[in-house]
This record gives structure tokens, sequence and C-alpha cells, in this order.
């Protein structure tokens, strides 16, 4: 599984955010955004300047990502016509909502991957769900092509469709059947699952920091393996709680260690600080150390 | 339908701790041949598991035991252990419908083999992933021998990614915990919750499991012989139940002799599920007094 804890959006023709994302942030992911965000009088330039961002620009390690239109959209299908060429890593795929949906963008990549001399499943996708057909139909989406690696929340359009005030109060209940059952979902089929991105005005921000760092180890808890994000500030706060602690990383040692210390002396009951190791606490441990050894592989150290 | 409060797990070659267990007023006895067991004693517990179910008097206590996944290199050689009849079996890992049925046929020819009727060993399902979650009614619907489902929070939270607190009323993964209670009752099974894999704090103990019988488990699993009373008590009606369900079936016996249309009982309309919510308490009052007395 690829470290995806911030996707970071930015809008396909700013190219001044983006040189700072890729220059000054810990962004895992970077989503080019050509769709919701991005105004209809700018799409035909964010989709050019888009194309030759992915292609000619170094994104130091960072994840290339974009987000197309659909494509029962007047732009989807040229969206993809020109940016297939700079072979994105990841193409996030917004309002999903039926088995068929996946097939039909899946048929197009392949057509492109063969032609192109690419390896097959190259080009991963993020299926967005943001409707209540989306969210039913979770699992059988991100089972139906081996591209798929990761399911996205918009709770946005989601609340909109089902005509509620999206409820920002931490803890709320409000989401918790629709975001368990896509963690659910996400992970019978054997994808990430990523939630939604929290937008304010400036002013607001620090008030919000709050709420994005509870909010996201909630989501964390849920199976969630990180979040969309649109504002630079929340990049570190976020990466921080999808990142095990010191003291995570110690105990998961610990429990390894015990465990390979208590099966060499043929104990029949291995406990480690108070508990009993069973098979599912020792994969627990080494997924921790896995996930801490990724980070720090990427940014050096923990945080 | 057994009553399955307490399923107290056994490692499969701890004879100390299974007369302890058979010694105890636990429900039903799961001889562990799975996790708790490691690989280089497998074939010590299987061989004293055999030997257990074969001689043993387990005084009226359910014999189960857990075999290893039938897709691990071990499952082989645990059906050897099946030809000693157990009374059920703990099926770890459960995902698809395929996997259960291949379960059925093993234990549909053994009870042709040894000329038992059809069904008489049962089968406790574990839901330990999130493809068994999504899958778990029509697992549980798919032979008539599941007559129980677990939930297994150790493997469950492992691959969901997550960690598994020790809160009560928590949030976590309560869609996978209530869609598979959900599911049992609509397949007519139990629902059974997991054990907890540490040491003290009997308050809390007590709570989490008043708790899951609010949410609809039946009953858990127990690894500590001390939880069990405990674990018993809370999965029993309450004193308080049992004179609310009678008052509540007399009441009603008495209006229905009268013609009576509208019953009350504490101020409360007593209409046709609320008789039947009694009618069940006392049912399991009575099928918890059978089992004491054996």
């Amino acid at each position: 599984m690829k470290l995806r804890r911030t996707l970071l959006w930015v809008n396909g023709n700013d190219t001044k955010k983006l040189r700072e994302a890729i220059d000054h942030s810990n962004a895992d992911v970077i989503v080019l955004e050509l769709e919701d965000m991005c105004p209809a009088c700018d799409k035909i330039k964010a989709r050019e300047t888009a194309a030759d961002v992915l292609k000619n620009w170094d994104f130091k390690g960072k994840e290339r990502g974009v987000r197309i239109n659909g494509l029962d959209t007047e732009w989807g299908r040229q969206d993809l016509e020109a940016i297939l060429p700079s072979v994105p890593d990841v193409i996030r795929f917004p309002k999903c909502e039926t088995v068929a949906d996946v097939i039909g963008i899946d048929a197009i990549l392949t057509q492109f991957e063969l032609t192109h001399g690419l390896p097959r499943n190259r080009i991963e996708l993020i299926l967005m769900l943001e409707t209540p057909l989306g969210l039913r139909n979770g699992y059988d989406m991100a089972k139906a092509s081996k591209r798929v690696t990761g399911l996205g929340f918009g709770a946005g359009d989601f609340t909109c469709a089902l005509n509620v005030d999206r409820d920002l109060t931490v803890g709320s209940t409000q989401l918790l059947y629709t975001k368990q059952k896509l963690a659910i979902d996400a992970h019978a089929a054997g994808v990430q699952a990523f939630d939604t991105t929290i937008v304010c005005r400036p002013d607001q921000m620090e008030r919000m920091n709050e709420f994005i760092r509870e909010d996201t180890r909630n989501i964390r808890q849920m199976g969630f393996s990180g979040r969309s994000v649109s504002m630079m500030p929340q990049i570190d706060i976020i990466n921080s709680v999808f990142a095990p602690t010191a003291d995570d990383v110690a105990a998961a040692h610990r429990i390894i260690d015990g465990y390979a210390a208590g099966l060499a002396a043929g104990q029949s009951e291995i406990w480690v600080d108070g508990n009993f190791l069973d098979p599912p606490i020792i994969d627990k441990a080494r997924r921790t150390i896995e996930l801490a050894d990724m980070i720090i592989a990427r940014h050096g150290t923990l945080v | 339908m057994r009553v399955r409060r307490s399923l107290v797990w056994v490692n499969g070659y701890d004879m100390d701790k299974l007369k302890a267990a058979i010694d105890s007023e636990c429900d039903t006895i799961v001889l562990d041949l799975e996790d708790g067991v490691t690989v280089p004693q497998k074939a010590e517990a299987r061989k004293k598991t055999f030997d257990a179910l074969k001689n043993w008097d387990f005084k009226g206590k359910e014999r189960a035991v857990r075999v290893n996944g039938m897709d691990t290199p071990f499952f082989k050689d645990d059906l050897e252990v099946l030809e000693a009849l157990p009374d059920a079996v703990r099926l770890p890992k459960c995902e698809t419908v395929e996997y259960v049925l291949a379960m059925d046929k093993i234990l549909g020819d053994l009870e042709k083999k040894h000329g038992l009727p059809e069904n008489s060993i049962e089968i406790i399902l574990m839901i330990e992933t999130p493809l068994g979650i999504m899958n778990c009614y029509d697992l549980a619907r798919c032979c008539k021998r599941v007559t129980a489902m677990g939930v297994g929070m150790e493997d469950l939270t492992a691959s969901m990614q997550v960690t598994r607190n020790y809160e009560l009323r928590s949030q976590d993964l309560l869609y996978a915990r209530q869609k598979m209670i959900l599911s049992c009752k609509a397949a007519g099974v139990q629902a059974i919750d997991s054990g907890v894999l540490f040491n003290g704090d009997l308050d809390f103990y007590y709570q989490d499991c008043l708790n899951d019988k609010r949410d609809g488990f039946e009953g858990r699993s127990v690894g500590d012989l001390n939880h069990i009373p405990l674990v018993n008590k809370a999965f029993s009606p309450s004193e308080k139940e049992i004179d609310w369900a009678e008052r509540i079936i007399k009441a009603y016996n008495e209006a229905t002799e009268k013609g009576q249309s509208d019953v009350y009982v504490d101020g409360k309309y007593v209409d046709p599920p609320v008789v039947a919510k009694a009618t069940l308490i006392m049912d399991r009052k009575r099928r918890i007094e059978e089992k004491s007395k054996k």
C-alpha cells in the first residue's frame, strides 16, 4: 500500500500553488483539479496546464494525481485525452456510482496503456463516492478493476444529495454509517479509504485546525488511510495523526521481539505489556513498523 | 437453541485449564487448535483435544473445537480431531459461502459415517475480516447447522488497520458490529461478541457485557475463567426484567380472558411485540434454569 495520508488538491492552472506544494509541503499526493473547484471558464486552460506540468515538472517523490471531470460531462473525455499522454500516477474519478462507470473508464485506460506500451494498470484509480448510489455500490466498484486502489468520500456532494446541512462538530454521528461502510467496503476489496476535505475561510483557519485534528483521529480509527486536503497548513496536522508515534513504534518492536523470544523459548502463551499476543496483534505491530519505515523513507523523520 | 452466554476458550493442549473449565459455570468450552496454539504445539493440542472430546465428561457443557482455517496447511490434520465428534465446530475467518459449505459437507459426511442425526454437529462461524462482515447474512443462512456467529475483534481491527480500544460505548466499527448482529437476527442465529485479551478491570468488563446484551449479543468468548460468573450474570435476564416480564404476561392473559382490548402495565400500552419480548425473557430464564439443573 502506498503512503497516502494527504491528497492535496491544486487547481489545474494554479502553477504557483503547485510549485509551493512540491517544494514546501509534506503532501503525500498532489491532485491537479479539473472538476468542481475549477470554474467552467478555466477548464480548458487548467487541462492544458495540468498536462504540461505532469509531463515536465519534477514532483520530487510526491504522487502525481489528477481529478478529471465526469465522463458524462462535456469535458471528461477530452480531459483524459489531454492528460493520459503525461501518464499520471493516479486519476481521481468523481461521482462514481456504478460498476459500469468503473468499467467504462478502465476500458479507456487499458486501451491507452496497450497502445503506448505501458504496463497494465500503470495508471491507478481512486473512485470518489459522493452520492447515495455510489455509497451503496462501493465494494462492487472497488472490485470491478485491479487499477482501483482507493475509495474516496466526498461529503459536500453527499450531504447535498441527502439534502442535509453538513455537521462539522467533532464526533458528529451524521455520517457514521456512511463512513464506516465505506471503510469496510474498501478493506473488504483490499483498497485504501480516503475521507473528505474540509474547506474554511482563512480567518477561521486556527479554529478549524483543531477540528481537523480531532476529526482525522476519528476517521483513522475507522480504518481510513488518509484524506483530501485543500489548505496547506492542514497537511502536517493530518500527516501527524496518521503517523504512528515513537511510542507506538517502540511498543510494536517490543511485541515483535517478545514474540520471537517467546517462540524461541518454547513458551505456549506469550504476553507483552500486559497483552496476550494473538496473531492479529503481531500483524498490527508489523504494519505499524512498515508505516513508520515508509514515512521515514519519504520524510526523513516520523512526522 | 442452546444457551451460550460464556464460551470459554481453552488452548487444545491445556488440560489443567480444561478441568477447571469443566468445573466452572461456563456454557460452552471451545478447545482451540487455531491462533491460541503456536505451530510447534499444534500436534500435541490435536492429540489431547481428541482424547478429551472422546473420553472426558464435560458435565453438560457444550464441547466445541476451534479448527484452523480450512485454507491453512494446519487444517488437514485437524480433520482427525473432528472424528471425536464435538458438539460444535468454531470455524475461524469465514468470508465466503463456499468456505462454510465445505465445512458443512465435512460434518455431514461425519454424521453419516457415525450414524448421527443430520445437522447434529453445529457450526459457530467466526467473522473476523471486512469481507466476512459484508457477507455475514449469507454465511449464516447457507446451511442449517450454523447456529451462532461470533465477531473476532482482534482480527477485524487488524484487517481494518485500526487499533482495538477498550472503551465503553465505543463507536469504533459500530456499523460492522451492528451489521453483524442484524444479520444474525435476520438469519435466526445467535450473536456472540469477542473476548478481551487483558487482565483486570472487572467493572469495565461487566459494563461492557451489559452493553453487548443491550446491542443484541447473547454471549461472548471468555479467556479468563474468573470472568465466567460476570459474563453469565450479564447475559442472563436480570431480576428486574423477570419481574417486568411476569407482570406483562399476567396482565395480558387476564385482559385477554376478560375480552379487554387495551392492556396497560406501568402506564405503558402492551402491544404484541411487548408480550413477545416478555415471553422471550421468561423462555431464556427457563432454559438457563434447566441447564443449571443438569
